[in-house]
């Protein structure tokens, strides 16, 4: 016997009781005191059930996999993004006014790395205000400049409600933003982050065979009603009415009822059908998920939720059902998700039974194990290659010092059987009677390596339910790769990331395929680039193991080869990588996708760090493409090959 | 596109029975101006309550209108009109809030008609089957209450729902 069955015990012998007495079977006596105690009483159990029916309904919530994965916006937090741009310089120091010292920092990189001053001008220029042309904001970072600009209306408002401080720091960030040749928008950034709810979009990331119970609770929705009916009869007793008892009869029955229930545990199974397991990119693939009660319970009440993959969203019909189902009785629902790049493992379905009287609820997983493979068929760029007009071309021909087939001039020697008529020198023949061969440099296709940058930390995007920066670069690696191809040259493909995502299947090895041409090598890449764990859509959990990576690629790529590092610049690592790679003997060049947006100061600041970074790569000699979320890839390439306007 | 959203709004079907059933029972506190008022008032927050799926004013205002009910039956002592009162109440707001609860998990756009009724058909049987039962048991004393069983009925009542009422941890 449990605490709780002994009220009920009692509860049961004073019911019988209090039936026994106007029968006759029993004959007592009590006085109207008795009555108020046990009124009183009664009172006391309403409002501890009031109290435990409060937060019952906060407790569950139920995610939303309909919805896409949302990545992080880069610049979360003021403070970070300032720190972010003090790691890369390692100049920002003095933590007396954190923000303010910090945004000083920032601006002294700015003006000493992209504006070309020295350290001492840059501090002088500061300080005495001339840096920028807003005198708001270089009074922000210069105690010895005065805001004489500000109208008197505007200190007072400041100083009442805070503003000035705030106002300051978003001034003078855009003047930072200004100097640094980030296009600056007419309205100054907010100070405050942006709230970025992120709802929960997997049901789960455990894998599961079968049916798993989650959770089972209690929904504590009677007690409110136990309450109520206790004070009814209370009240209706000392009443002395008929009425009012009765009624609050009526809810201790039901409140009564919700002990004799519990949540069926059900027996079900999942079955789900997709209209094509291989679709193009863009295609609407429907889903259509079929339950059926395989036990030999009445399921009152089932709630399902379908574990629609991260990287995929529902865009046409629910993914949820609610039902009843009798013993052997099936249930169908369909729905439509747009089918984009990647290998779609769906998560099991979010089962939660109650029973008929919604007293008890309990969470189920059941495991339905589907896949959905998008492979992309890459289109070449409608223009060269990135790199393909610098001195270090990427792509086109190889021209070695070895003497043989070419167009360029090596060298003449003197005729063999063989060789053919075309290389005669004829000009000698007629001149001296004497057959000699024309040699010429000899040109092998060129090597490129495509490396993606699939860190966790290059999981961002300007809109967090928008294509993030990785998306974007494994896009641009298929396109460059067609590219390099179509011009005959041996591409390769490597990635440094984290080799699983969580939930998902993890990779044998790193994402790794020599460079090498035609059609087989070709398919090779495409599904390589859709589908290996290390380019997966879903982010990884960020972990960093990207120096042993690096030094397998180093070891395995060929000499001479050359690379295209997609990466959006978002951390200082990104750089390491790049210039580890470019001092290894392999040329470099980097496409980065920007993952900044300017809505927020830290998310401007975030910008200005990556243009820093951009800046320190092109300063030793590595190239970069600056693709902005608007722009085509030709754009951005034919815009860093007009002389690097960025 | 980042995919659709499952509204969160209340299920239509549930909302609509519960909508009904609320109006029932301000109807049942007809007899008291007190009652019709505390029942009208409460109405009208639960109604709002549904509409915006909000579960508070709807536990708020089911419970006013309950208490209007009462109250009505406090004044008049007309038992049958009281006691359906209460029961449409009590099924105003057991299906009102299944319509809100069903909303936020699994979305209006989804297919629940069925289990919509089984939420009205069980809230209405429960309501019903004890309303009938409790008169029985009142209908055998003839010449009215006594104290004694008042206390006992009581102290049944109050030790009964400590004992059932926080049911759902077994099975």
């Amino acid at each position: 016997m449990t605490v709780r069955s002994i009220p009920f015990v009692l509860g049961v012998a004073a019911f019988a009781t209090a039936l026994a007495v106007p029968i006759g079977i029993v004959r007592l006596e009590l006085g109207e005191p008795a009555v108020i105690l046990v009124a009183v009483l009664a009172t006391l159990a309403a409002a501890s059930g009031i109290l435990a029916r409060r937060g019952a309904h906060a407790e569950t919530t139920t995610p939303s996999p309909e919805r896409r994965l949302r990545v992080a916006v880069p610049g979360r937090s003021l403070r970070s993004a300032v720190d972010a741009v003090g790691t890369d310089d390692g100049r920002v120091s003095g933590r007396r006014r954190p923000i303010a010292d910090g945004l000083r920092g920032v601006a002294t990189a700015v003006l000493t790395r992209i504006g070309g001053l020295s350290p001492e001008s840059a501090r002088r220029r500061i300080e005495d205000g001339s840096w920028t042309e807003d005198g708001r904001a270089a009074a922000f970072l210069s105690e010895s400049v005065a805001p004489l600009d500000r109208p008197l209306v505007e200190r007072l408002r400041g100083r009442l409600g805070g503003g000035s401080y705030r106002t300051g720091v978003r001034r003078t960030v855009v003047a930072i933003a200004a100097a640094a040749g980030c296009d600056v928008a007419d309205r100054l950034p907010r100070y405050d982050p942006e709230d970025e709810p992120a709802p929960e979009v997997r049901t789960s990331t455990d894998r599961v065979d079968g049916i798993e119970r989650r959770e089972r609770r209690s929904t504590g929705r009677w007690a409110g009603v136990g309450a109520l009916a206790l004070g009814a009869v209370g009240v209706g007793a000392l009443a002395e009415s008929a009425a009012v008892v009765l009624a609050g009869a009526v809810g201790v029955g039901y409140a009564g009822l919700a002990r004799t229930m519990a949540a069926p545990t059900p027996a079900l199974a999942v079955e789900r059908e997709v209209s094509e397991p291989e679709p193009e990119p863009g295609e609407e693939v429907e889903v259509c998920v079929r339950v059926t009660n395989e036990g030999d319970r009445l399921l009152p009440e089932l709630r399902i939720v379908d574990g629609v993959p991260a990287g995929l969203a529902v865009t046409d019909g629910a993914s949820r059902l609610g039902t009843a189902l009798r013993p052997g009785e099936s249930a169908t629902f369909a729905y439509a998700v747009r089918a984009r790049r990647g290998r779609h493992e769906f998560d099991p379905a979010l089962v939660t039974t109650r029973d008929l009287h919604r007293s008890a609820e309990a969470e189920f997983l059941v495991g339905a194990e589907t896949t959905v493979v998008v492979e992309p068929r890459p289109s070449p760029l409608g223009s060269s290659p990135p790199f393909g007009s610098t001195a270090a071309t990427l792509a086109g021909r190889l021209t070695t010092d070895d003497a043989g087939e070419g167009g360029q001039f090596h060298s003449v020697r003197e005729y063999r059987r063989s060789d053919p008529l075309n290389r005669i020198d004829w000009n000698r023949r007629a001149k001296t009677g004497e057959l000699a061969t024309l040699e010429f440099h000899e040109e092998r296709a060129a090597r490129v390596l495509v490396v993606v940058d699939a860190r966790e930390s290059a999981y961002r995007g300007p809109e967090p339910g928008e294509a993030h920066a990785v998306d974007r670069s494994v896009d641009a690696a298929g396109r460059i790769a067609e590219t390099v191809l179509e011009s005959g040259d041996a591409v390769g493909l490597a990635a440094i990331g984290p080799l699983a995502r969580p939930g998902g299947r993890s990779a044998d090895g790193v994402c790794w395929l020599a460079p090498g041409s035609g059609a087989d090598h070709r398919t090779r890449l495409r599904r390589l680039l859709a589908t290996h764990p290390q380019l997966s859509t879903v982010p990884p959990e960020p972990r960093g193991w990207w120096l042993g990576q690096l030094r397998t690629i180093d070891g395995r790529l060929p000499v001479g080869s050359r690379i295209v590092l997609l990466t959006p610049l978002a951390d200082r690592t990104a750089v390491t990588v790049a210039r580890r790679l470019d001092a290894r003997g392999h040329p470099v060049g980097v496409v980065s996708p920007d993952p900044t947006a300017d809505r927020t100061c830290a998310q401007q600041l975030t910008r200005v760090a990556r243009r820093l970074r951009t800046r320190e790569l092109r300063r030793a000699g590595i190239p970069v493409v600056d693709w902005h979320p608007a722009e085509s890839l030709e754009r951005a390439v034919a815009g860093a090959s007009d002389g690097g306007r960025r | 596109m980042t995919g659709v959203d499952p509204t969160g709004k209340p299920t239509v079907l549930s909302a609509a029975v519960a909508g009904i059933a609320a109006l029932g029972a301000v109807v049942s506190a007809i007899g008291s101006s007190v009652g019709l008022l505390a029942g009208t008032v409460g109405a009208v927050v639960f109604a709002l309550g549904l509409l915006r799926g909000w579960a508070l004013p709807t536990d708020v205002g089911a419970g006013t209108l309950a208490l209007g009910v009462l109250a009505s039956g406090l004044e008049t002592g007309a038992v049958g009109t009281t006691v359906l009162g209460t029961v449409a109440a009590v099924v105003a707001w057991d299906v009102g809030l299944g319509a809100i609860e069903l909303g936020e998990s699994v979305g209006r756009d989804a297919t629940t008609f069925r289990l919509e009724g089984v939420y009205v058909v069980s809230s209405l049987l429960v309501g019903l089957g004890t309303a009938t039962f409790a008169a029985l048991v009142f209908a055998v004393p003839v010449g009215g209450i006594s104290t004694a069983t008042v206390a006992f009925l009581l102290l049944a009542a109050t030790l009964l729902t400590i004992g059932l009422g926080s049911g759902g941890e077994v099975g």
